[in-house]
């Protein structure tokens, strides 16, 4: 397993690397010229600032000698400095990622307290009404959009309820609760698709888990259902659900887009568009960096769930 | 935030509190939108001609960092402000000639030619100088110093969240005193949050968590008229116009003047300020001019709508049964919105109009490239309310806020004579010729104004609105 391990990790570097040429090559193809984004539409005719901007972006020089410069500097820990903001761009991502990992991760929370208890009370209420609120629930988590959903949200709990800020984010050094107050209705929002998806995955691999012949005997065992249920069959069901839960990560970090822009809450997912509609290249390649190694971290840690979930995979 | 570079300074409240200016603009009469200059870090001045003055500075003044505030301080902003090669100002400061420093608080100013407006524009936060530590300049350089502005302002920087909020503090040594005789500001301190989608902020405000909001649109503005705990300040003066546009006058059509007329007489002002204008929007016809200031004249022609007469000039013009053109806006609002409604106005009189919404930078480099029928944009006639002669940043040949890039030889010449003149009479008369020109030559056109509206709560006292910013140093909140 330790082998497996060290060998996935390696595997980061090749697949990281391809990726930073990508969006390297990407940005450049991107319509618009970056120093005017920088300078904005009342310089349109400033030649000396434009000038000035296209050589400290380094855009006088060759495509490859720009990329090559950025990639020696990345490798001592150097991802240069956002020519936005004028922060070291290691130093955004150090202030930034925090918030996205928290957002994500109560996000996260919420999917699965909500969508396994209802997962397995549908699938063990299968056609009832409370399987029907559960469908109803998946149904409108998946068609609502997140954005709508997080001005809903506002709405509800911010103007009319007035139990939640509207916007902005506190940090956890402030307090657990503030911290968690600023975070709970985007988590809400961003975590709504998740929960739909989940639970609708739950609810179809218990079912098909429990039609399995073992659990056949251990209820003609005599074992309690609720024992046949947690015991013998929501493990094994569990497998294709955190499969699907180790795709939607990654479409959590994309939704973080919308939410935190919604939501004011300075993340990874708003510099990512800050960083694209300014041309920021530094900054660009900092975030799609750190946001390739969360990827690949989560894809990773999803293949050793599996591994403790069925004792029959064994990685080598 | 280096104030010199970015205009986010002058855009984002803060920038009326981490620094002053060597003079500034107040309110005199809200009903003519007249505003005096009055000294901010100067004492007093003089303009023995149009092209020297002399100030004479407050003295004992101190920037945030304890370095001392002086005559020789200033001389190096201003100079910095013109040849620095990212600043903004450049353009607007390049009429400097030398800035001296003949002791610690006389600052003489020499212009390289007469220029009747370059002192008023130093007072308006659009075209002012802020003063900033030399001394933290030097000791952090231009990107340190961008990420910890070091000003003489009532508010000290703290700490800046980026793209999420400012925090400041109160500048214990601020060399003001309230009318009360107390030292200013009163509060202790104020964070700038940034709030990327305008309904939420606005629900912010309803649920008093943020007390003030600055320049909301027309539509939150008639919202927050509706709230008892909010209080609304118009400001006509620092409104927007929806919008600007130009048209390029280098290729077919529009480099004939009739179809340039005839687009505009296609615009029905009256029923956009009704659809778009919640309440508070007025026709406005005169481009780039504010009511009130030189050169304004309501006698100067102007196009109300009529599709008769857009039928006959195009048909003078050669296209009796219409056109087609690309009318190209930046994707965002209000831009899409009133797109759709000159599309539609334009396409209903025979002018049938494709809207190209596009993102920001390809915008930016069609423009450049000339590679467009008509665009508009977003602005303010804010400047020329300050002085006429800030339009020469936009309506010259090359100017940098030329962004149609069209160019006529006599509006250059005018705003040159405009500026080298004092006389207020033969000012007017001349920057009218200016209004003149623009409207019969039809090189740039406007929609509707709408005021500028400041949104506060209703227990926020003190706040002046210092010609369009909030100017929070004597602010306080009733608690």
């Amino acid at each position: 397993m330790t082998q497996y391990l060290l060998r996935r990790i390696t595997y980061f570097v090749p697949v990281v690397f391809l990726v930073t040429v990508v969006v390297f090559a990407i940005t450049l193809l991107l319509p618009g010229d970056p120093a005017m984004a920088f300078l904005g539409e009342g310089n349109i005719n400033d030649k000396v600032a434009y000038q000035a901007m296209r050589q400290e972006l380094g855009l006088d020089r060759p495509v490859p000698v720009q990329y090559a410069m950025w990639l020696s500097r990345a490798v001592q820990g150097d991802l240069g400095r956002s020519v936005r903001t004028h922060e070291q761009v290691r130093d955004a991502l150090g202030a930034r990622l925090p918030v996205t990992v928290e957002l994500a991760s109560v996000a996260l929370i919420i999917a699965l307290v909500i969508a396994i208890p209802v997962g397995i009370l549908s699938a063990t209420r299968q056609n009832t009404k409370l399987d029907t609120v559960g469908t109803v629930m998946a149904i409108g988590g998946v068609a609502i959009p997140e954005f709508f959903m997080g001005i809903l949200l506002i709405y509800v709990f911010a103007l009319w309820l007035r139990v939640l800020p509207p916007s902005g984010f506190v940090p956890l050094s402030a307090g657990l609760w503030p911290s968690l107050q600023s975070i709970l209705l985007p988590a809400l929002a961003l975590g709504m698709t998740l929960n739909a998806v989940t639970m609708r995955q739950v609810r179809a691999s218990l079912i098909e888990v429990m039609q399995q012949e073992y659990v056949t005997v251990a209820r003609a065992k005599g074992l309690a259902e609720r024992r046949v249920v947690i015991n013998h069959s929501l493990k094994n069901a569990m497998i294709p659900v955190i499969t699907v839960i180790g795709l939607q990560i990654g479409r959590l970090f994309g939704g973080a887009v919308v939410i935190e822009t919604i939501f004011a809450l300075p993340g990874m997912g708003r510099l990512a568009a800050d960083s694209i509609f300014f041309r920021d290249f530094p900054m660009l390649q900092g975030v799609v960096l750190v946001m390739a190694m969360a990827v690949l971290t989560c894809n990773l840690l999803t293949d050793m769930v599996y591994a403790y979930l069925d004792p029959r995979i064994r990685y080598s | 935030m280096d104030p010199h570079i970015s205009t986010m300074a002058g855009d984002m409240i803060g920038a009326e509190a981490l620094f002053n200016n060597l003079v500034r603009l107040e309110l005199v009469d809200p009903k003519t939108w007249e505003h005096k200059l009055v000294g901010d870090l100067a004492e007093s001045w003089d303009q023995p001609d149009l092209k020297t003055i002399v100030f004479k500075l407050k003295s004992g003044i101190k920037f945030h960092d304890g370095s001392p505030f002086n005559a020789e301080v200033a001389a190096w902003n201003l100079l910095r402000s013109r040849d620095h090669p990212k600043s903004y100002l450049k353009q607007q400061m390049s009429i400097l000639e030398s800035a001296e420093a003949p002791d610690a608080t006389t600052l003489r100013i020499k212009l390289k030619a007469a220029n009747a407006g370059f002192l008023r524009n130093l007072g308006y936060t659009g075209t002012a100088v802020p003063m900033i530590s030399k001394v933290a300049v030097d000791k952090t350089g231009d990107d340190g110093f961008a990420r910890t502005p070091v000003g003489t302002g009532p508010f000290k920087f703290k700490q800046w969240v980026t793209d999420d909020r400012l925090i400041t503090e109160r500048n214990t040594e601020y060399f003001e005193q309230g009318a009360d005789g107390k030292p200013l500001p009163y509060l202790d301190g104020f964070i700038s949050r940034y709030v990327p989608d305008a309904s939420v902020a606005m629900v912010d405000m309803k649920a008093g968590t943020m007390h003030l909001l600055q320049r909301v649109s027309a539509k939150d503005a008639a919202d927050a008229k509706n709230d008892s705990n909010l209080v609304t300040s118009e400001l006509p003066w620092a409104g927007d116009v929806y919008f600007f546009g130009g048209f390029n006058v280098t290729k077919a059509p529009f480099n004939d003047v009739k179809v340039r007329q005839a687009a505009l007489y296609g615009i029905d002002r009256e029923g956009m300020a009704k659809a778009l204008g919640f309440g508070i929007g007025t026709p406005y016809y005169y481009g780039e001019w504010a009511k009130g200031a030189l050169g304004y004249d309501e006698s100067v022609a102007r196009y109300e709508y009529n599709p008769d007469k857009v039928k006959a000039l195009l048909k003078e013009a050669g296209y009796p049964d219409g056109l087609s053109i690309e009318l190209k806006v930046i994707a965002r609002e209000p831009e899409n919105t009133i797109g759709e409604f000159v599309q539609q106005m334009w396409t209903a009189v025979g002018i049938k109009t494709k809207l190209v919404a596009m993102e920001r930078l390809s915008w930016i480099d069609a423009v450049r490239a000339m590679n467009f029928d008509t665009c508009f944009w977003r602005g303010s006639f804010a400047y020329t309310a300050v002085d006429a002669d800030t339009a020469s940043l936009r309506i010259t040949t090359g100017s940098s806020g030329n962004w149609a890039q069209w160019s006529d030889p006599d509006v250059d010449r005018l705003m040159k004579e405009g500026a080298a003149v004092s006389d207020p009479k033969k000012r007017q008369e001349t920057y009218r010729q200016v209004l003149q020109i623009l409207q019969e030559k039809a090189y740039v056109y406007s929609g509707i104004s709408v005021p500028g509206v400041n949104v506060l709560r209703k227990e926020v006292q003190g706040v002046i609105n210092n010609f369009a910013q909030p100017d929070l140093r004597a602010a306080w909140i009733n608690k």
